[in-house]
């Protein structure tokens, strides 16, 4: 499951053509914590294209799980403030809307699977009780049709014997089957956008390929849009029709997966790549990013990214680059680019 | 199956605990200086007369041959003979735990009525005016003293206000409308002090679980607050809680002795400060083994219960 070969890649332009199903616009988020104002996403911008997959990569604190929350409403208003942008949802800004309004499309409409899966159930409640209430939550149907209807969810995330497993506890389960029970509560009422936040970090890698695979069948077969958000660029690369890289809450790079994977534009997606373990025959050593990623509370005044990156030069320590086109559909927001020509 | 397995194992434990309980009651009873003997015969007995009360009581006879003979009737029902009313103590026990009991289970009431609610509502405002505000009446009602406390209710319900009976205990049987009053003031005494305990452990439990990744979930479903915090965080916060509660609840079958004391209520409470006074040796080692006994069931219920609302448990 190494997607570094982004050439093999089925390539859709006729969903990525279509009008997106969700347009992030200039979003910002801040936590505000006891040590101060937290920029945690800064004017981030994107797209999930319609019946298609988007793949955000980046490394932890890079704002990817943030947007995620703030696009399902699940951001903690204690502490979190979207300072700005739109969020589109089939054209209507979830940001406008009422509370309840987006309850309503949380969980019917847009999705979300999580990282943790050993404890993303609530353990107290059987796994056929969890899949039900989710139905439940927003068709009327019923406990009949809603059972049914969670079996049939347990068969399409192949979970075996379904029947049986339906009355099991989720600690009877191991932490792959119970992220097929997460997918299946996520699938419950047919969303037009799946949101997976690091869906297979915490399993096996052989649990990580299969999720994987049902991931781009549920795509494929329903049509479902995924929005796929991964440290992991290889994993994006097998799943994604377009990648998103960001870095320190902003965006740095931007494209169709093969070109991005292909010709990385930005110093830092051309570090993650170099981070991505090959099989492949050859020497091909392992390269990591030198450095941490900056502390979001005092971030450096040029380029975020110039304090770890090898093509530094003195215009990147003063002014913070924007995102800017190299080829159509394909941006980057790095003063040096396009890299080819640095010496 | 499971569920059986896991019961015989506490019943199992409960067995020496009980057998441990009755050596130590029985023993420190008499390491407490005083003579029945003499409490029974008065100022005027003579020798003579004193040997006879201790050889018709058994106290003569080698100390473990007393703990004994005590242990071996208690196990067929007979807990022996009041020495001060010549009353068996089995009966003198069973006509107090009625009272006990309905004291009990009042104040249980008001303490799960009023704790539970108060802590949930505590953690779901949390850093809000609400909470601090519920914190502080939980750590109020937990340090007020009961003697305290039942002075003033009685001062403003029954003396001013004339509401319920300042004290005094009329049985269910005969005036149920008048048997209810009187218990209201002594259970809102007894009840405050474990709502108090309740509201803390439940608000910090449920901070717990309403952080928990399951909650989260919940709320992507788009479940409403209402059921996201009553279904989904309750249920798992109630684990602790019902431990708790039955450990309250388990001291409270002790009897209250102060409280009792206030309301004239003859429950445990006052049974065992008179045996004690008059070194009714019988009466307090009868009420001290049968309140161990009741712990103990109240115990072993909180397992079964901890054993439903916990699945993992049921492996």
């Amino acid at each position: 499951m190494d997607g570094a070969d982004g050439h093999s890649l089925p390539v859709m332009p006729q969903a990525a053509a279509a009008a997106p199903l969700l347009q992030v616009r200039d979003l910002s988020v801040s936590f505000a914590g006891e040590a101060g104002i937290m920029p945690a996403v800064r004017g981030a911008s994107f797209d999930v294209p319609a019946g298609g997959c988007l793949g955000i990569v980046g490394e932890s604190g890079s704002g990817k799980s943030v947007s995620s929350l703030a696009i399902m409403g699940l951001l903690p208003p204690q502490t979190a403030r979207i300072t700005s942008g739109s969020i589109l949802f089939q054209g209507r800004d979830l940001l406008a809307m009422s509370a309840s309004q987006v309850r309503s499309l949380r969980g019917s409409a847009i999705s979300m699977i999580f990282q943790e899966p050993m404890s993303s159930l609530n353990p107290a409640f059987t796994i056929g009780d969890q899949i039900m209430e989710a139905i439940q939550a927003h068709e009327r149907v019923s406990r009949r049709e809603a059972r049914d209807r969670a079996i049939g969810l347990l068969r399409q995330v192949r979970i075996p014997a379904p029947e049986r497993r339906f009355s099991d506890y989720p600690h009877k389960l191991s932490g792959g089957m119970r992220q097929r029970v997460m997918i299946a509560i996520a699938l419950a009422c047919e969303p037009k956008l799946l949101i997976a936040d690091e869906p297979t970090t915490a399993l096996d890698v052989t649990v990580q390929a299969q999720i994987v695979e049902l991931l781009r069948d549920i795509q494929q077969e329903r049509g479902t849009s995924i929005m796929l958000i991964s440290h992991n660029i290889g994993l994006i690369a097998g799943l994604a029709d377009e990648i998103v890289v960001m870095y320190a809450g902003g965006v740095v790079e931007r494209g169709a997966t093969a070109r991005v994977i292909g010709h990385p534009e930005h110093p830092y997606t051309v570090g993650l790549l170099g981070a991505v373990p090959r099989a492949e025959p050859g020497d091909h050593p392992l390269v990591g990013i030198d450095g941490a990623v900056p502390d979001l509370r005092h971030l450096p005044p040029g380029c975020v990214f110039e304090p770890r990156c090898p093509f530094s030069a003195a215009p990147c320590r003063q002014d913070e680059p924007a995102l800017r086109s190299l080829l159509p559909g394909h941006l980057a927001a790095c003063h040096m680019a396009p890299l080819d020509a640095v010496p | 199956m499971r569920f059986l397995i896991f019961f015989g194992q506490r019943l199992a434990l409960a067995v020496p605990t009980v057998l441990i309980l009755s050596v130590l009651v029985f023993l420190l009873q008499r390491l407490l200086p005083g003579d029945p003997a003499l409490a029974m015969g008065g100022d005027e007995i003579d020798l003579q007369g004193l040997e006879e009360i201790r050889h018709k009581y058994g106290l003569d006879l080698p100390i473990h041959l007393q703990y004994f003979r005590w242990l071996g009737s208690a196990l067929v029902g007979d807990l022996g003979i009041s020495l001060r009313n010549s009353m068996g103590v089995t009966e003198l026990l069973l006509g107090k735990l009625v009272i006990t009991l309905q004291l009990a289970f009042a104040s249980m009431i008001i303490a799960v009525v009023v704790g539970i609610p108060l802590g949930v509502l505590a953690a779901s405002r949390h850093g809000t005016w609400l909470d601090t505000a519920t914190s502080a009446v939980s750590l109020t009602s937990i340090s007020i003293p009961h003697f305290w406390l039942g002075i003033l209710l009685v001062l403003a319900f029954s003396v001013n206000l004339q509401w319920f009976p300042s004290s005094g205990y009329v049985p269910f049987w005969e005036d149920p409308r008048r048997s209810a009053m009187g218990f209201v003031l002594p259970s809102i005494v007894l009840g405050t002090g474990i709502a108090g305990v309740l509201m803390r452990h439940t608000r910090s439990a449920m901070l717990q679980s309403l952080g928990a990744d399951y909650v989260r979930t919940a709320r992507a479903k788009g479940l409403s607050e209402r059921r996201v915090v009553l279904r989904h965080a309750l249920r798992n916060a109630l684990v602790p809680v019902v431990t708790l509660g039955a450990i309250e609840f388990g001291h409270l079958l002790a009897g209250a002795v102060l409280t009792e004391q206030i309301f004239s209520i003859p429950g445990f409470g006052k049974l065992l400060v008179d045996g004690v006074l008059y070194r009714d040796y019988a009466v307090v080692q009868g009420l001290v083994l049968v309140s161990a006994v009741l712990f103990i069931l109240v115990s072993l219920t909180a397992d079964v219960l901890y054993f439903v609302i916990n699945p993992r448990l049921r492996g």
